[in-house]
């Protein structure tokens, strides 16, 4: 055994240091399977100290190594380099304490992004990043992400609300970087942090902010004859100067895809799209919104409109919009769902070339996706096992992201770079911000160790290691060595 | 059109951001150490040690870039002035949801640079949550660009945040993209704090205004207790921050924090081999 495993072992001891092929196989991808690469080992770590004494072996061993949590993310962003190591948070799911005065949570990286909602939900708060993952997705992930969520609309993304952070540096030192008043930092490095992609250090504990839960809430759910239609019935929300909580748009093939399946929400069926409304606040002010709300909703002509009357029945629309995601598994063997953003006045312009798209490919897709942010989810169905699906996929998805950026959009609004679209970060920024975002990251990750190939654009072929469908290589070119196994 | 109190003699007023380019170049020529700054009014809050040779104002660069009211996000020159922009964005039912103790008049891009309590945060999040995205120039000269014009994006690192802050010890600060509000519809209170829970029902937004006042804003509701004074505007806007900015004066005033350790590395990461701004390498 390599001194570096004996070493490992001796920090978490050895049945929390996987290396058979059967453990390692549930880490070799994450939630984008376009992309697979096996790691020489996962390690789970207990807690900070732990992980602190793992990255110190595996940077003396000069070993390239990732954090991961539950493996959710859509980008391709929690994949090591061949040789390399994940560190696999999960273990550390505790929530260290809440503040109800301060309206405050300390947890640990691996706790599950909804398990913090429910324990502080009974002391009237909540945490509002609410990703589509949230019963899975660990809150680790949710920071390296940047993760969002229909409730973002609002309430913004996670860098909004994440306090401070204690991260391990690749070197294995130890630093909090806070945003908080009594912590008195110079410069906002949490802020930087967030939505790195894992590429700065190994995030070991977030303090985050927690809101109150609404004295009100009235989710309403309007069925139109398109997309265009619940798009236009989305800005013209927004310009009456109303501030719902959420805007969500599902189409037709997402809807039937949830009603056949077990999130069934009770969506109508022959709507060609329907739009998810959900306004919250005091009730003094949602006795002047919510009527405020439905007459915007009307004024475009739904041939339905229904709310939730009961809390249950709220439940249901956000389990079969939060689903849909997953109903996508009964159209095909694969899912691929991208992710870009448009300015909001630009969405049916975008949703009408997603249709051009999908005639040209000839796969199927269906939509959701985060209107009120602007933010698309396609989500292409196709067979992996067909290397020309695969192609046309990525392909389409690229000329998707390339129309968002035309438009004055984003390639990303909440799953990231990752490997999957950092061929496609020149065409977003110039040749200088690509070069200082580089430089920036080198001041913290000297060394390329940690989560290498990540986030930025790469030497041509590094990427290309980890793809599925071209010739697997013994290691990625031009990066590592793959480690000391001395 | 600067504040008195920093040396304007030694002070270049930049009116486009070729000219800021050339100053800082200029300056670097000379051998010359150089900070940014807007109208000078924070500089004695957040640099009060700072005796570069040169300050390079951007204040000279004020105008509105575009303004886009249905996606509710504009672009700025970062020598506008606050009040300005609060001002025209009010006439399309629009607000910054930013407020400072004490400076309406001082520049955009001086408040996101330096360090500044948002009066506003409890509802509205931090100053730099406003900010999507700037246009920037670096020490050594080169304009980079950061963020995006949409209001949600994760492509690249948010070498934003890094920035807003800093004080411009890593970046000058020439354009800003904002995201922008409607302007809430409500009535506003000033009251004790320690009444807060008291006040009946529960307010739409809390504001701090020092450790033991908050105001309380509620919609259509006519607020009776005798404990809380209404606010002269019924709008939030324009009035209510100029209102809150002055009843906060020099409350917010925290002694500032050490120089980050990491400072120097990034500073020279943003531009290798060039001067740092502010004069240290």
């Amino acid at each position: 055994m390599s001194s570096w495993k004996k070493r490992l072992q001796e920090v978490v001891g050895a049945r929390h240091v996987l290396e058979d092929p059967a453990s390692l196989l549930a880490y070799e991808s994450d939630a984008l399977t376009l992309f697979r690469c096996k790691p020489a080992a996962v390690v789970l770590p207990a807690d900070a100290e732990q992980v602190q004494r793992i990255v110190k072996v595996l940077h003396e061993a000069k070993l390239p190594f990732t954090a991961r949590g539950a493996g959710t993310g859509l980008s391709g962003g929690a994949l090591v380099p061949e040789g390399g190591v994940i560190l696999c948070l999960t273990r550390m799911n505790r929530i260290h304490s809440v503040d109800v005065e301060a309206r405050i949570a300390r947890v640990e990286p691996g706790v599950v992004n909804l398990d913090l909602s429910r324990r502080v939900g009974e002391f009237g708060l909540r945490y509002a990043p609410d990703p589509a993952s949230q019963t899975v997705s660990t809150l680790g992930g949710n920071l390296a992400e940047n993760a969002g969520g229909p409730m973002c609309f609002l309430h913004g993304t996670t860098t909004n609300h994440v306090l401070a952070a204690d991260v391990v540096l690749p070197d294995g030192a130890r630093e909090t970087w806070s945003a908080l008043p009594e912590d008195a930092q110079d410069l906002d490095l949490r802020g930087f942090l967030c939505g790195s992609e894992g590429t700065l250090g190994v995030v070991v504990g977030l303090t985050l902010k927690l809101i109150p839960m609404p004295e009100q809430v009235v989710t309403f759910l309007a069925a139109y004859a398109d997309v265009p239609q619940a798009c236009a019935a989305v800005a013209g929300i927004v310009q009456r100067g109303l501030r719902p909580v959420a805007l969500e748009v599902m189409d037709q093939r997402a809807i039937k895809a949830v009603e056949s399946s077990v999130y069934r929400a009770g969506l109508p069926l022959d709507a060609g799209a329907v739009l998810i409304a959900e306004m919250e606040g005091p009730t003094v002010l949602m006795e002047q919104a919510v009527p405020q709300l439905e007459e915007a909703l009307r004024a475009f002509e739904p041939s339905r409109l229904d709310w939730a009357e009961t809390e249950a029945q709220r439940i249901a629309i956000w389990k079969g919009r939060k689903g849909a995601g997953g109903a996508m598994g009964q159209l095909a063997p694969d899912s691929y769902v991208m992710d870009g953003v448009v300015p909001r006045s630009k969405l049916a312009e975008v949703m009408a070339f997603v249709e051009e798209v999908e005639e040209e490919v000839g796969l199927p897709v269906a939509n959701l996706f985060h209107a009120g942010d602007g933010n698309i989810h396609p989500h292409f169905s196709y067979d992996a096992r067909d290397a020309a699906q695969c192609h046309l996929v990525e392909e389409a998805g690229a000329k998707i992201l390339r129309k968002c950026l035309e438009l004055g959009g984003s390639l990303s609004g909440e799953h990231g770079i990752g490997l999957e679209k950092q061929h496609l970060l020149r065409e977003q920024y110039g040749e200088a911000e690509i070069a200082l975002m580089e430089r920036l990251r080198r001041v913290f990750n000297p060394e390329d160790l940690l989560n290498a190939g990540k986030g930025l654009p790469q030497p041509r072929g590094c990427a290309e290691a980890f793809h599925r469908h071209r010739t697997p290589t013994d290691s990625v070119p031009g990066t590592h060595p793959g480690g000391t196994d001395a | 059109m600067l504040e008195q109190h920093f040396a304007p003699e030694r002070t270049t007023v930049a009116g486009s951001i070729a000219s800021a380019q050339s100053l800082l170049a200029s300056a670097h020529g000379d051998g010359q150490s150089i900070l940014p700054c807007g109208r000078g009014s924070r500089l004695h809050r957040n640099l009060p040690d700072a005796k570069p040779d040169r300050w390079l104002s951007i204040a000279g660069m004020q105008e509105l870039l575009w303004l886009d009211v249905e996606d509710q996000t504009c672009a700025v020159q970062a020598g506008m002035q606050v009040s300005a922009l609060q001002e025209l964005l009010q006439s399309h039912g629009l607000m910054l949801e930013t407020c400072t103790p004490g400076d309406q008049e001082g520049t955009l891009g001086g408040m996101f640079q330096a360090r500044e309590f948002n009066l506003l945060e409890e509802c509205c999040g931090p100053l730099r949550d406003q900010v999507l995205g700037g246009t920037w120039l670096l020490s050594d000269g080169t304009i980079v660009k950061t963020g995006a014009r949409v209001v949600k994006s994760v492509a690249g690192y948010d070498v934003t945040r890094l920035f807003l802050g800093a004080r411009g010890r890593l970046a000058i600060c020439l354009e800003l993209i904002l995201r922008l509000r409607p302007i809430p519809m409500l009535h506003w209170y000033r009251g004790p704090r320690i009444h807060a829970k008291s006040a009946l029902p529960a307010p739409r937004l809390r504001v701090p205004i020092d450790d033991d006042h908050l105001l309380l804003a509620f919609a259509d509701f006519e607020l009776t207790d005798a404990r809380w004074t209404p606010l002269p505007s019924e709008q939030a806007g324009l009035q209510l921050t100029a209102y809150l900015s002055e009843a906060a004066r020099g409350t917010f005033d925290t002694p500032l924090p050490a120089d980050s350790a990491w400072l120097q590395d990034l500073a020279e990461a943003c531009a290798p081999g060039a001067p740092h701004l502010g004069g240290s390498r």
